[in-house]
């Protein structure tokens, strides 16, 4: 499990996070999102003892992660930019993981890597970036670790190529339970893998919830009413909009209890159609002026 | 499972070792061809002389060039195996890697020893090789001398080189860092000497001998060309270079890795940066500017608008590096930094035009005064000792006042910058006053007039007794005198024939007792610079004023005095 508790962390007086805590279960798949300069990247360096919190902590399994090789052995972590050695090749970077992270599975890398059909011996710089992101993929898995820590991993990534690295990717956490945090600013990608997510602004954590908790407390239903009736004053409607006589409402709320509520008032039909992860977060968060909703949409 | 404490990781060494092979095996390469390979050409080759000889010579050329591998190759391989820490990309993931800090820097610091360490030792190897290959023995000391030396060098320079590769956020600024740091410890205090001696007329400001050394570069050239206590003076660079790289160890350990790409990674390194290049700027371009203007041929203040030009290139030229971006004209901040830089550069080239403090127009008064040395000359080699001497008469201080007056009534704003460093026809005076302080100047006396009041004092007996006792060496091996005392010259000056003094002695104290009669007589003055002979007057009369003593101490250590041809009593003790 990884906690990050009232951290803070500036740079040359910027407040790039504040006072921001979360909590990613053990097992989790969690979405960070959030939009660009939000702090996701300074979330995630600090997660991976990359930056040194000002203050705060930042603790895996109740560990503290800077500074601390033991914890970091059990954490792989993918940039957005991802790094390799000048003229090293996949074999360099292999046997350097494999020295660097103590679960590293050999047999592990060369079953990826021949499903991958990666050449071992051409030099990193000159693979494409996709490829050089199926590298870092196939690098991450094969060490084996506890935490896996990707930041915008599929960006620039061609769609068949992404489908591929999000397969490998939960096919692992499957099979070992492996905890995934990744970061991104498109909440449609993550809607597909996460069952956590976390919505960060200006350094803050503006929300943190399951899927399941998001998504079931929210319902977008498509009412055609009949003369002289209105929508039931017991329903939240956060939204509503009229596309000729079909009104569309997101209505806060169990789908049990809207379409219970909607069937009372007779209509001429309804419908509850289930929200997107991007809807919800718009209409959960409709009222405040974020950026988020750029973000979602 | 990796320990917690670990602080070396063989996995990155390896990575590090074939990553810059072609770096270090070029280094070795280099070490090849400059050592090993001109050897066993040298000594299979007819350059004449024995085996033995031409090793040595090889040996002595190797000190010097070794030296500079060692100045250049600190540098490069420092930035090779700390360059990851001037990018974000690497720098983010070499710190995701589960290691520590400590264990980064120690294993690439190390790494950086090894890749000087390995080939300097094969290339040790190979010399000891060459010279068994042709027979040459007892060498092998001066081999591993030569390499251990080698070694301590490079420590030292390897030190420094990684600390300002720590403390630089790019490459660039640290390898600049690099060679600042190298050469500032002298350079600062020069630039800082410029305007004092400018403005302050008089005021003896030389930098002492010793300072040569604050500039391992300059100060192992120097011990080397001089000899002696070379290797104290390792000890002391390579103690320096590993206290460096503990102290960059200490700075890696809190440095923020998201400092890459920024010339200075710490604080306390920006406002240092900033502060030494605008300082170096404002001093040194200034003068250099002022100098090709034509602004340094007076003492007025026109050099103040070039070092304030200079101070304004150093202050934006900084900050720009530092900000890493040309706008910052705009911010109120960096220029009211500039304005308290400029005011205090200001105030001070004032403060020292006008002579604030009254440092130039300080004379001490006679009873403040316990004792006073003068001298014109320094210790040179074909002239023998200095020709400083020490008054402690009431009225030889007062002498020695009036002509300090004199000098200072005398100057002139406008006299010519050749004024303040040529001192070679100047005199030194130096009061120890009663308090316990000292007061040291140096003047240029203008006409000659005026400087035979204190050449006269350099022909008292008492005084020339006094100094004899001093020059003279108590003991040596032999002394020889050798060198014409007069020529004898046609009415049109064609010279006919001259008669010579030559002659050997090996007893000091007979020596001893001819030269204090001579200087007790009047006979022997002490030579300095205000007593007019020399080359001039012989060429006028025929008459030729000094003849050399060489005082032979050691095998290896020889002595010069400069003694005059009025001296007969020595002069015959030679003859005989």
């Amino acid at each position: 499990m990884i906690e990050v508790r009232n951290l803070r962390k500036s740079f040359d007086g910027f407040l790039a996070l504040d006072d921001l805590s979360m909590t990613v279960p053990a097992g989790a798949v969690y979405g960070l999102v959030g939009p660009n300069g939000a702090g996701k990247s300074t979330v995630i360096r600090h997660i991976t003892g990359i930056f040194r919190p000002d203050s705060g902590t930042v603790t895996v399994d109740g560990q503290p992660v800077y500074e601390n090789p033991t914890v970091k052995s059990g954490i792989a972590y993918i940039p957005d930019d991802v790094f390799y050695f000048p003229s090293a090749n996949l074999t360099d970077m292999a046997k350097f993981y494999a020295g660097t992270y103590p679960n590293f599975d050999r047999k592990l890398y060369e079953e990826l890597r021949r499903s991958f059909n990666l050449d071992p011996k051409s030099q990193l710089r000159r693979f494409s970036k996709g490829m050089q992101k199926q590298a870092a993929f196939l690098l991450a898995i094969a060490s084996r670790p506890g935490v896996l820590v990707l930041d915008e991993p599929v960006d620039g990534l061609d769609p068949v190529m992404r489908r591929q690295v999000w397969g490998l990717l939960l096919q692992d956490v499957a099979q070992r339970g492996t905890t995934v945090l990744v970061s991104s600013h498109n909440l449609r990608e993550l809607e597909d893998v996460c069952d956590h997510v976390g919505i960060l602004h200006k350094g803050k954590m503006l929300l943190e919830r399951t899927l399941d908790e998001l998504q079931d407390n929210v319902v977008k239903a498509q009412i055609v009413l009949r003369e002289g009736t209105e929508l039931p004053q017991s329903l939240k409607v956060l939204h509503r909009s009229m596309v000729g006589k079909v009104e569309t409402a997101i209505i806060r709320g169990s789908q049990e209890a809207v379409s219970a509520a909607l069937a009372a008032v007779n209509p001429i039909f309804y419908d509850l159609v289930p929200l997107t992860l991007e809807e919800v977060f718009v209409y959960e968060l409709g009222g405040v002026d974020y950026e988020v909703k750029n973000v979602i949409l | 499972m990796k320990s917690k404490m670990s602080f070396f990781d063989p996995t990155l060494l390896k990575k590090n070792i074939s990553r810059f092979a072609p770096a270090w095996a070029l280094f070795g390469l280099l070490l090849f061809l400059t050592g090993p390979l001109p050897l066993l050409r040298r000594l299979t080759g007819s350059f004449g002389g024995t085996l033995l000889a031409e090793a040595k010579d090889i040996w002595e050329t190797l000190s010097f060039v070794y030296i500079w591998y060692a100045f250049f190759a600190a540098a490069l391989f420092a930035v090779l195996v700390f360059k990851y820490l001037y990018k974000t990309r690497s720098a983010y993931m070499l710190h995701a890697f589960p290691m520590t800090r400590s264990c980064l820097f120690v294993t690439n610091a190390v790494s950086g020893l090894l890749f000087f360490l390995v080939p300097m030792l094969v290339n040790g190897l190979l010399l000891l090789g060459v010279l068994r290959l042709l027979q040459v023995s007892g060498q092998a000391l001066a081999v591993w001398s030569l390499m251990g030396a080698s070694l301590l060098v490079y420590l030292c320079f390897y030190g420094v080189a990684v600390f300002a590769m720590v403390l630089a956020g790019n490459g660039a600024v640290g390898i600049l860092s690099y060679f600042a740091l190298n050469i500032l410890p002298l350079a600062l205090p020069v630039l800082l000497l410029l305007p004092v001696r400018f403005y302050l007329y008089g005021v003896d400001l030389n930098l002492p001998d010793w300072m040569l050394l604050l500039a391992p570069i300059v100060g192992l050239h120097e011990r080397l060309i001089e000899g002696g206590g070379l290797w104290v003076l390792l000890g002391i660079y390579a103690a320096v270079g590993l206290a460096l790289l503990g102290l960059a160890w200490y700075h890696n350990r809190v440095r923020q890795v998201e400092r890459a790409g920024d010339a200075m990674a710490y604080p306390w390194a920006r406002v240092a940066f900033r502060l030494i290049f605008t300082l170096c700027c404002a001093l040194g371009l200034g003068w250099i500017l002022a100098a090709l203007f034509g602004a340094l041929n007076d003492k007025t203040v026109a050099y103040l608008p070039y070092a304030l030009l200079g101070c304004f290139l150093g202050w934006f030229g900084s900050t720009m590096m530092l900000e890493r971006s040309v706008k910052v004209f705009k911010n109120k901040k960096i220029w009211l930094g500039f304005a308290v830089f400029a005011g205090v550069l200001i105030l001070g080239t004032m403060a020292l035009r006008y002579d604030a403090l009254g440092i130039r127009r300080r004379v001490p008064e006679t009873a403040q005064v316990a004792s006073v040395e003068i001298w014109t000359r320094e210790d040179r080699d074909w002239e023998g000792p200095s020709d400083r001497i020490t008054l402690t008469d009431p009225g030889d201080i007062d002498l020695i006042r009036q002509v300090h007056s004199s000098a200072l009534e005398s100057y002139s704003p406008n006299d010519s910058l050749g004024d303040l460093f040529g001192t070679a026809y100047g005199v030194h005076i130096r009061y120890h006053l009663e308090g316990g302080g000292t007061l040291t100047r140096v003047y240029r006396i203008h006409n000659y007039e005026d400087s035979q009041p204190l050449a006269r004092l350099y022909s008292r007996p008492e005084i020339c007794v006094a100094y004899y006792q001093e020059a003279l060496p108590q003991s040596f091996r032999w002394a020889s005198l050798e060198g014409v005392t007069e020529y004898e010259l046609t009415e049109d000056g064609q010279m006919v024939g001259y008669s010579e003094s030559s002659g050997e002695i090996r007893d000091p104290q007979a020596l001893r007792e001819a030269v204090l009669a001579d200087a007790a007589a009047g006979r022997l003055p002490i030579y300095n610079r205000l007593t007019a002979y020399g080359d001039a007057s012989w060429m006028e009369g025929g008459r030729v004023d000094t003849l050399n003593i060489y005082f032979n101490l050691s095998p290896e250590l020889g002595m010069d005095l400069r003694i005059f041809t009025t001296a007969t009593e020595t002069i015959a003790l030679f003859r005989k």
